[in-house]
């Protein structure tokens, strides 16, 4: 079955990233230009240091980048200011960090509802989306534990929930199972693919090529440059 | 010994890494040490070693004779001196003393020596100096048979005024001099330190003849007891009850209805400044306890940080004695320098406490009390922010060398859950802080509120400009005295500087205050004990412009107003609105009692009241001094600048007769002294309650700021996941909000507790509850301001940190 043309939903020209450490200049990111279709599942491989994790916080506004114009979904985010940015952050991205990231002083349910906390929506609002999202990974049962009264597989599993909480246009996950056993390594990712099949745009940062066979897209980046593109057909 | 000069070694580097947090320790042990030790000092010299010299002084004690039920002296009311026949027949009846030994003021000119002086001097019971325990310096003590005329030709002198008077205190022994026309022998010179009850020149026997043997309507000698071994102020209470009921029956004329009570010098030179001590005691000790708990703070966040680095020398092998010991001897630096500066701040701040004193005052304070550093109070201060600096400094290590290395590495690793506990024990002591803090700030607002309604309590005098002159005459002669201070004011008047001069028996404010009875004609005669009672003020020439005291009616004493004129009196308003009252007083009569006659004044004018010195309401019967005159009175001298005639008003005085002695100094120093002891019970509290703000403020900050470095991975996640600053800001100030509030209402409470322990026990001016709930705010407010700066910080949080965490 022939796909439509999705709209772009991410669109990078020319992106670079340079940090200065006292007369030390290093070129993390070098010309990037990247577009990323609304219903993509991008992974983005590559050695230690190659710039990775450096373009995944650029696309999801934790950092700017020092040339280059970035463009999220149809507006120019490289011009706004950091408290717009928290707002659009907020709106339009998701996360899923390597060490999962939740905080241990709040329950698994406070950790899935934080994003929303940061919006304006009423409390039944807050409650019904906190409860899909549970019931989408399977935790509901677990709400009111801490994060660390649960194994690895399942905190990320949580965390997939609280990216996904707010219905955010794209889903970045960093490394998502970088800290996990084959197991709940391969559980993990057959949770993005099944938010990815509900249609969800999904980016993932990965050193492990076994797992780009989850995406629809697999690019390389080496020394900060995007050195090979592939098309993936869907497992 | 090579590892303990390599750990010391870099425990310094860590001390000085870290300067400045180091400071904020040293600096904080520094003024908890020495805040506290100088008003520990200062309190344990006036509780626990009072009168260092007087000998064993827990047994004395000052014996009172009063009218009515016995047990009614009190602090602030003491009883009556004793008829010298009443004073032989309590020491003959009594059985719980050693002794009992009077004296009697007796201030004399002596001459020889040098130029003839006025002095302070007491008469005394030869065993006076006995009961106290203290040696002569030089010479020897008063012979038992030395109170008996003809053998009495004998003095002792004050240290001070023998070197004064003879160059060396040693050269005085065996000297002449000449009081009151007798001469004496000077037998010997009383140990430097020695001034009990005050600072005193001259001591003669008090020679009891026959006469005044028998008497018992004159209430002259100030009597005190030294109790036997064992025997209890209690005991000696309730044996004079026993024995005072004999005594009216077998002379009820004079001792119908009296009794006696023995109160200790304690008692009665602290009074209720023992109170004020105990208060002032617990505000420091409250001090320290924040300073430490503070330190135990600043320490255990650092130690909490510096978890991941003691796991790693565990990995390694370092053992637990290492660890220890590496921080030990951190601890033992910060508590080193913080001790002697402590020491250092406590030597000053004792000085400034003395150099803040009118001198009289400190005169007199030396007298009774030790007023020096006590290393040992030092070093307890010191030993328990010790503790404290040990326990919190030492606690990391001991906590890591508890846990496996593995799992604190671990734990070091996961930013998300670090800390809750930490924070916990951290938020729990800063808000015990903060309760303490507030409940001092009460408590001291208290006393300053309190201070500041004295301050401008109606004085109803004026003092600025005035300067005053004792001039008390050894002549009896009335009419004498009369020509002399009417002389004396002629003088006064024609120094060019004076504007207004006149003569008062008794300066405002002043202790020596006496009362006279009076009857009111037409009116039955009050039952004994309730007869109407004034305070008795003789005043002569322009006494009251000089004082600046309004006239309300009626007119002041003239010139006319003498010996050969009808009576007259003026009244104040309180007396005239308690003697007459819903009458206009001006033109009535009063009688004043006396004991041999009764004098009927018109009253002729009524005069504003002015304050006394105990805050009696009590009115005031003006006398003048043409009609009622003394040996002694004040001249008072209103100018501009007191100390710009102060030369010619002796200059004056010794025109009339060159041997005559004048005292003269400011009416400002009145108050001065007056106001002393609140303005310095204030600065007690304040102080340490200002301190003990600081630090809990201190510890407000050092929390949020700790908190926020614990945070800063919790921080960026946040700021990951859409966080804008300012919601970051809140999420810190949060946490300050909730140490506020809860400091806050446990603050609040103790503060409520504190002031009604304070209207109980001190008469201090009520706080309103419109000042308890203001300080609330301020300090919610200023621990907000406090977290303000790290949640400042917070807000710059980098969200990028969540993909490096």
């Amino acid at each position: 079955m022939t796909k439509p043309a999705q709209r772009a939903l991410i669109s990078m020209n020319g992106i670079a990233k340079v940090f200065q450490a006292d007369d030390v200049e290093t070129h993390a990111l070098l010309d990037i230009h990247l577009e990323i279709a609304e219903g993509d599942f991008l992974s983005i491989e590559g050695p230690s240091g190659s710039g990775k994790s450096t373009l995944l916080s650029i696309m999801g506004l934790l950092d700017e980048p020092t040339a280059g114009t970035y463009r999220l979904n149809d507006k120019i985010v490289t011009a706004m200011s950091p408290v717009e940015r928290a707002y659009f952050r907020n709106e339009q991205i998701g996360f899923v960090f390597q060490s999962f990231n939740l905080i241990g002083d709040l329950t698994i349910y406070e950790n899935v509802e934080l994003p929303l906390r940061y919006r304006k929506m009423s409390e039944r609002d807050v409650r019904a989306a906190v409860e899909a999202a549970l019931e989408r990974v399977g935790m509901t049962h677990r709400k009111n534990h801490m994060p660390s009264q649960l194994s690895g597989g399942q905190q990320q599993r949580v965390a997939v929930a609280r990216a996904v909480v707010g219905h955010p246009s794209l889903v970045l996950a960093d490394e998502p199972t970088g800290n996990l056993d084959s197991k709940n390594g391969e559980a993990v990712m057959g949770l993005l693919r099944e938010l990815h099949l509900q249609g969800a745009t999904i980016c993932m940062v990965t050193h492990n090529h076994e797992y780009t066979r989850y995406a629809t897209r697999s690019v390389y980046l080496y020394d900060g440059r995007l050195s090979a593109e592939e098309r993936v057909e869907v497992a | 010994m090579n590892n303990l000069v390599r750990d010391a070694r870099f425990g310094l580097r860590m001390l000085l890494k870290g300067r400045g947090v180091s400071a904020i320790v040293v600096i904080t042990l520094a003024l908890a040490i020495g805040v506290t030790s100088t008003i520990v000092s200062l309190v344990g010299a006036v509780l626990v070693h009072p009168f260092p010299d007087v000998k064993d002084p827990s047994r004395v004690v000052w014996f009172f004779e009063r009218k009515g039920d016995a047990h009614q002296s009190t602090t602030e009311n003491l009883g009556e001196a004793v008829p010298v026949a009443n004073f032989f027949a309590w020491k003959a009846a009594t059985t719980q003393f050693e002794d009992l030994a009077a004296i009697k003021p007796d201030r004399q000119t002596v001459e020889g020596g040098g130029e003839p002086v006025r002095v302070k001097g007491f008469a005394a019971t030869p065993n006076y100096f006995r009961l106290m325990g203290n040696r002569m310096a030089f010479g020897r003590d008063f012979n038992p048979d030395e109170d008996t005329p003809g053998r009495d030709r004998v003095a002792i002198l004050g240290y001070a005024f023998a070197e004064r008077r003879f160059g060396t205190a040693a050269a005085a022994v065996g000297q002449t001099i000449t009081t009151q026309g007798t001469s004496r022998t000077v037998i010997g010179v009383l140990s430097r330190s020695f001034a009990f009850p005050g600072l005193t020149d001259l001591w003669i026997p008090l020679v009891v003849d026959a006469e005044m043997r028998a008497n018992r309507s004159h209430t002259w000698l100030i009597v005190f007891g030294r109790l036997k071994a064992g025997a209890t102020t209690a005991a000696a209470n309730e044996e004079v009850a026993i024995i005072a009921p004999r005594l009216a029956a077998e002379f009820p004329d004079t001792n119908r209805g009296k009794s006696a009570q023995v109160l200790m010098l304690q008692e009665v030179f602290i009074g209720r400044g023992r109170t004020i001590c105990i208060l002032t005691l617990l505000v420091a000790l409250l001090t320290l306890l924040v300073a430490s708990t503070n330190i135990g703070n600043i320490l255990y966040a650092q130690g909490t940080a510096r978890r991941g680095e003691l796991a790693l020398r565990v990995a390694l092998g370092a053992s637990r004695a290492r660890l220890i010991g590496q921080l030990l001897i951190e601890s033992l630096v910060l508590c080193a320098a913080g001790g002697v500066l402590g020491c250092l701040v406590s030597i000053w701040g004792l000085d400034l406490f003395i150099a803040s004193m009118p001198q009289r005052v400190a005169d007199r304070m030396r007298l009774y009390w030790d007023l020096r550093f006590d290393a040992s109070w030092a070093a307890v201060a010191a030993g328990v922010t010790l503790l404290t600096t040990l326990a919190a400094g030492l606690w990391p290590a001991l906590r890591v060398s508890n846990t496996s290395a593995g799992e604190t590495l671990k734990e070091q690793g996961n930013h998300a859950t670090l800390g809750r506990s930490h924070r916990r024990v951290l938020r729990s002591l800063v808000t015990a802080q903060v309760a303490i803090a507030l409940a001092l700030l009460t408590g001291a607002a208290c006393g300053a509120i309190d201070l500041v309604m004295t301050e401008r309590r109606k004085l109803g005098f004026e003092t600025t400009g005035v300067l005053e002159a004792l001039v008390t005459r050894d002549q009896e002669d009335e009419q004498d005295n009369v020509r002399f201070f009417t002389d004396l004011l002629e003088r006064l008047r024609a120094i060019p500087e004076a504007s207004t001069v006149g003569l008062v028996s008794v300066t405002p404010l002043s202790r020596g205050d006496e009362s006279v009875q009076l009857a009111i004609p037409g009116r039955p005669p009050a039952p004994p004990g309730q007869e109407l009672e004034a305070k008795l003020t003789i005043v002569g020439g322009d006494y009251f412009a000089a004082g600046g005291i309004r006239v309300l009616e009626g007119n002041v004493f003239a010139a006319k107003d003498d010996r050969s004129a009808p009576a007259v009196a003026l009244l104040s308003r309180r007396a005239a609105e308690t003697f007459f009252p819903s009458q206009n007083a001006l033109g009535k009569t009063i009688v004043q009692l006396e004991e041999k006659t009764q004098t009927l004044c018109t009253i002729i004018g009524i005069v504003d009241d002015i304050a006394s010195y105990r805050h009696e309401e009590v009115g005031m019967v003006y006398r003048p001094f043409a009609q009622q005159p003394r040996s002694g009175m004040f001249a008072l001298v209103r100018g501009t600048d007191p100390t710009q005639f102060d030369r010619s008003v002796h200059d004056a005085v010794h025109a009339l007769d060159h041997r005559q002695p004048v005292e003269t100094r400011p009416l400002q120093v009145h108050i001065d002294e007056y106001l002393w002891a609140p303005r310095t019970t204030v600065r007690l509290i304040v102080i340490p309650a200002i301190l003990t703000m600081l630090l809990a403020v201190l510890g407000v900050y050092g929390v949020a700021a700790y908190s926020v470095t614990q945070r800063r991975p919790e921080l960026g996640i946040r700021a990951a996941l859409g966080a804008s600053p300012r919601a970051l800001v809140r999420l810190v100030m949060r946490e300050a909000l909730w140490i506020a509030g809860i400091g806050g209402t446990v603050g609040l409470t103790l503060s409520l507790l504190l002031v009604m322990a304070l209207r109980k026990t001190v008469t201090m001016e009520a706080l309103s509850p419109a000042w308890t709930f203001a300080l609330t705010a301020a300090l919610f407010l200023v621990v907000l301001l406090a977290s303000y700066g790290p949640a400042r910080r917070a807000a710059g949080a980098s969200p990028s940190l969540a993909m490096r965490s």
